[in-house]
């Protein structure tokens, strides 16, 4: 009895004590930093892009204790500020790093200001920010998207007009209309994603490729040369665990399968007023028909990784894939081959020969802003401030190129650092006739139905044309617009 | 002298009573205020068409339920759910069962006891959003860990995911695998609770150990069962992040449960009133459930 | 007649010991993976070698996840609601265990059938809630929200465990003139024990996982929780799989040492908890 009193006790008290010294903790981690930090400070304005600024990111959490103590070497401005703090829930996983280093840059320049940058996690944030909206307590800065869910944000009054601040003067008129709700502008946009295809050279050139599929029919053509002259039997693979990209390929049908007869524009206007026939079109059938028997089994399940992984193990020699992912795809390919001259990227060749290639292409996610009716004079001016230090093309360089993605405002020479197979892409991708990509498009419930109707079509469970039938008729009822 | 003993009782009782309200006050209380008024407000909600975001909300009758009978996929979504709830705690309490059987012999065997009782608990330590994530990385086509094995094995690489009925013979795999600690060490609390005099008295008979097993083992355990059907079946109606986590509800919809569609409505398409319909459905399904098998095993207990 | 026990045996053991591996494989390969590179887990997923070694992703995961204020938020709200949870479930468990009345009986199997509500149906309403009880944003909102959910199973376990103990005892302190209360305290709160340890451990863990509470309830930055936390390092575009691992083990470990401690009482307190139930 007692020895089990004192066990208890033992844990209560180890318990007890971490609780305790939680606040220790953060203490002393605090400590060590900021020896290093203001060294790592200072040179931040210059390009370090290899660090990720794990050091700097220490100020940050400091400065959420004594913001009034850290002395800047040169203060924005002069003015007295009561200490503000700004939560920007628009981190996405793969620039956190780089997004720390614009952070740090930034409370360096205005020590007043403390970012709060939280991570955007799996999924579109629907439960988050569900949650945060029932309780009137949403983050000042939350992604937005053309979805349900931020289209009844903006319905709600819950989002600013983005046109107040000034760095949206910079970004094109079509990215500007892209984010139109209600009247207002509701995001700006990180970048402009666009479709790519990556190949594997080595072994495209062991099926006698020594240059890219131009069009649909070297495609297929390709495909079947290297299910029959190498060990590849099923060379195509693409993400299809997700919705962007298994929607990406029936787009792309689509898009070479209409885009010419009804003109850029047209598709989306009917799809989104649900008139757009899909069935209309039996090429769309067609084709998929003659990609399905190369498309690289688990595909249906995909995720973005395993794409990754699937090209850098060599099991899948050509995919599909948002630009976003080319650097860690062209990476990955150049392991393989050990040769990055043997990992090359080309636009969909989804067309057919003798026509003009349709791609698909959006703007991509952006940063919203919230309203607030309690918000401070100083937390209006500390988010303006942060929202245009945000797209000052020397921060906006770094998390572009961590993204991958096309910058969608104008760049100084130089800044823009894309993958050498991707640059040239870029000026090819701007002059292309496109069709928006599908989740700006849908409903939630079409996309949670096309798309699995298109990965059942995919792992061979489901008729593609079935699926075409369903969705023609689905969209004739869940559609976004009247 | 009777008569007073009595009234002293009838004092002592009202104390008892008295004393025994206070008692119940807190947990009362505390239920009663974060459980039953939401749940109260869920099925209020059921008869709106909110959309859990702005103030307007407009009563709409049985026009949520209504429909409900013609949402897409709803006879598939029925039996996914069912097949993931039964084959999941049957599978459970079958395996924790011979599990806490081997793990009793009271530290006869040649692996230490304690450290298998801690392996086999230790998944459930483990929260539903690593525990998902982890199975969807390991049933992986390609990558997995777990045809890696297979192949290494020298056998085919299996289709996890992709394969309509395996999909949801993998999801009840990762719940279980998750459930079976806290099955087991019920399992075995019941299985000290048995009296050895009676294993005594029946190898003094002459009972062999199946015998033994059948005849006492099983009846005197009735009441875990109960007890493990009940908190596994309702807990894998009520789980939504673990199975989807590993199938996201493919192929098709055969593996999408109830729980997770009303997590869809409720956040991604913003019809609260749907989501809260379904609530109400999932609820009776539950209580229907747990209600049958009380029944069948109140009559199982009574026989031990 | 040895020989054919020993076989027998002997396979058993095998048996069980495959099964274990089973069981225990997939914490390997995230217990590995917690010290690989994301690259490293994908391509080499059961081995590791020294190349492949590496300690960086445990600062990364503790400055991503707030690891030190996460685990002082989570740490409390988990030992203040088993606090709470503790004292109703055992105060209500005796009144039903004991007192003979009929209502008892009632409010227990009304008790009970409140854990068939799917908590993920009320996550809105219960935030509504907490705003207009000012429990938002504060620590006090999810330990109030995890009591009153988690009161049910606990009562379930107290109330069987205290149909258990002998009347006997407790007889003679009535007739030795013991208030009820001071029954309570003196004769059964002492033999507690071992199902306040199991009710640790089973509402423990799920309070300690819990993700959806916290999220809805608490600001990430003001209070940052483990598993919210975790649950930046996946995204649709990629799970940072190295410093998710890391997450998983550093949030895990209180939960290992407490189940550690508490394992044997553990047992006892199902046995009596359960069996009588």
């Amino acid at each position: 009895m007692k020895k089990r009193v004192l066990s208890l006790m033992l844990v209560l008290a180890m318990v007890l004590s971490l609780v305790a010294c939680g606040g220790g903790g953060a203490a002393s981690s605090a400590a060590e930093a900021p020896a290093e930090s203001k060294e790592e400070a200072a040179p931040a304005e210059e390009e370090k892009e290899e660090e990720p600024a794990e050091e700097a990111e220490a100020p940050a959490e400091e400065e959420a204790e004594e913001p009034a103590e850290e002395q800047a070497e040169e203060p924005a401005d002069a003015g007295e500020h009561e200490n503000v703090v700004v939560d920007a829930y628009i981190v996405a996983t793969e620039w956190g790093d780089a997004f720390d280093e614009i952070e740090a840059r930034f409370e360096e320049k205005y020590p007043w200001i403390d970012i709060q940058g939280i991570s955007r996690g799996g999924g579109n944030g629907g439960e988050q920010l569900s949650t945060w909206a029932a309780a009137n307590t949403l983050p000042d800065l939350i992604p937005g998207d053309m979805n349900e869910l931020c289209k009844t944000f903006v319905h709600d009054g819950r989002i600013e007009d983005f046109s107040q601040f000034a760095c949206s003067e910079q970004i094109p008129q079509a990215y500007k209309d892209a984010f139109m709700v209600d009247g207002i502008l509701m995001a700006e946009t990180y970048g402009a994603a666009f479709s790519c295809m990556f190949y594997n050279m080595e072994i495209l050139n062991e099926a006698g490729w020594d240059k890219v599929p131009e069009n649909w029919q070297e495609l297929i053509q390709c495909c079947a040369d290297i299910a029959e002259k190498t060990d590849c039997k099923q060379p195509f693979t693409v993400a299809a665990g997700k919705t962007t990209t298994s929607w990406m390929l029936f787009e792309l049908l689509i898009a070479n399968a209409c885009g010419e007869e009804l003109g850029q524009g047209a598709y989306e206007e009917a799809f989104k007023k649900g008139t757009f026939e899909f069935n209309k079109y039996p090429e769309i059938v067609e084709k998929f028909n003659q990609l399905q028997p190369y498309i690289l089994t688990g595909s249906s399940a995909y995720t973005e990784d395993d794409v990754t992984t699937a090209m850098t193990d060599g099991l899948a020699a050509i995919c599909l894939a948002g630009n976003w992912n080319g650097n860690a795809i062209l990476d990955g390919i150049a392991d393989y081959t050990e040769d990055p001259a043997l990992a090359a990227a080309s636009l969909p060749c989804f067309q057919d020969e003798g026509e003009t290639r349709w791609i698909s292409a959006t703007a991509e996610t952006g940063m919203c802003v919230t309203t607030d009716p309690n918000r401070t004079e100083d937390e209006k001016e500390a988010i303006d401030l942060f929202v245009n230090f945000f797209w000052d093309p020397e921060q906006y360089r770094v998390i572009q190129n961590t993204a991958g993605n096309v910058p969608v405002i104008p760049m100084p020479d130089g800044y823009v650092v894309l993958a050498e197979q991707m640059t040239p892409l870029v000026s090819e991708m701007g002059s292309a006739p496109f069709v928006t990509m599908g989740f700006n498009l849908w409903t939630e419930e079409f996309k949670d139905t096309a798309n699995r109707d298109i990965q059942d079509a995919m792992s061979g469970h489901m008729d593609m044309q079935a699926a075409v039938d369903e969705m023609t008729e689905l969209v004739k009822t869940s559609h976004t617009e009247e | 002298m009777d008569n007073n003993n009595r009234k002293k009782m009838s004092q002592r009782q009202k104390n008892q009573i008295i004393t025994g309200l206070f008692f119940i006050l807190p947990s009362l209380i505390m239920t009663a205020v974060f459980v039953v008024i939401p749940a109260f407000t869920v099925f209020y909600y059921s008869f709106t068409d909110w959309n859990g975001i702005s103030p307007h909300k407009n009563f709409v009758g049985l026009e949520n339920y209504r429909k409900l009978a013609h949402l897409e996929g709803f006879g598939t979504m029925m039996m996914a759910t069912l097949v993931f709830a039964v084959g999941m705690t049957i599978l459970t309490i079958v395996i924790a069962f011979i599990v806490a059987l081997a793990l009793d012999k009271k530290g006869k065997g040649r692996i230490n006891r304690g450290f298998l009782r801690s392996a086999w608990f230790f998944p459930t330590l483990l929260s539903g959003v690593v525990v998902g994530i982890l199975w969807r990385t390991m049933y992986n086509y390609n990558n997995g860990v777990i045809n890696k094995i297979i192949v290494a094995c020298g056998g085919q690489k299996i289709n996890w995911l992709e394969t309509v009925g395996l999909t949801n013979f993998a999801i009840i795999f990762g719940a279980t695998w998750a459930r079976i600690g806290i099955c087991v060490v019920i399992f075995m609390a019941g299985l000290q609770a048995i009296s050895q005099d009676l294993y005594e008295a029946a190898a003094l008979d002459g009972a062999t150990a199946g015998q033994a097993r059948r005849y006492i083992t099983i009846p005197l355990m009735a009441p875990s069962i109960t007890i493990n059907m009940l908190t596994t079946s309702i807990a894998a109606y009520k789980s939504y992040e673990l199975p989807y986590l590993i199938s996201q509800g493919r192929p098709g919809t055969t593996t999408l449960l109830l729980s997770q569609r009303i997590t869809f409505f409720a956040f991604n398409t913003n019809e609260y009133g749907r989501s809260s319909a379904l609530a109400v459905v999932l609820i009776l399904i539950i209580t229907a459930f747990s209600l049958v098998q009380l029944f069948v095993m109140r009559g199982r207990e009574d026989d031990a | 007649m040895k020989k054919r026990f020993d076989v027998k045996k002997f396979a058993e053991e095998l048996i069980l010991l495959v099964a274990t591996v089973f069981m225990l494989a997939p914490i390997y390969y995230f217990a590995l993976g917690a010290f690989k590179t994301r690259k490293s887990i994908i391509k080499h997923p059961l081995i590791i070698t020294k190349e492949m070694f590496t300690l960086g992703n445990f600062p990364r995961a503790i400055k991503a996840m707030k690891y030190w204020k996460a685990i002082r938020n989570t740490g409390s709200i988990t030992v203040i609601s088993l606090i709470l949870i503790i004292f109703c479930a055992s105060l209500a468990g005796f009144a039903i265990a004991r007192v003979r009345f009929r209502l008892f009986e009632l409010y227990y199997s009304l008790l009970v059938t409140c854990m068939v509500v799917p908590f993920v149906a009320c996550v809105i309403p219960l935030v509504v809630q907490a705003v207009n009880l000012g429990t938002h944003n504060s620590l006090l909102g999810p330990i109030l929200i995890q009591v009153g959910w988690n009161i049910p199973f606990a009562t379930f376990l107290f109330t069987g465990f205290m149909r258990g103990i002998s009347r006997d005892l407790e007889d003679a302190a009535y007739i030795d003139g013991c208030s009820t209360f001071g029954v309570y305290s003196r004769i059964f709160l002492p033999l507690l024990a071992p199902v306040t340890a199991s009710c640790c451990i089973v509402s423990g863990i799920g309070i300690w996982n819990d993700y959806l509470v916290s999220l809805s309830i608490l600001s990430v930055t003001d209070y940052p929780t483990l598993m919210v936390g975790m649950n930046g390092f996946f995204s649709e575009k990629g799970n940072e799989l190295g410093y998710a691992f890391a997450g998983i083990l550093l949030a895990s470990i209180p939960m290992i040492i407490l189940f550690l401690f508490l394992q044997k009482y553990f047992i006892k307190g199902i046995a009596a908890g359960s069996v009588k139930g």
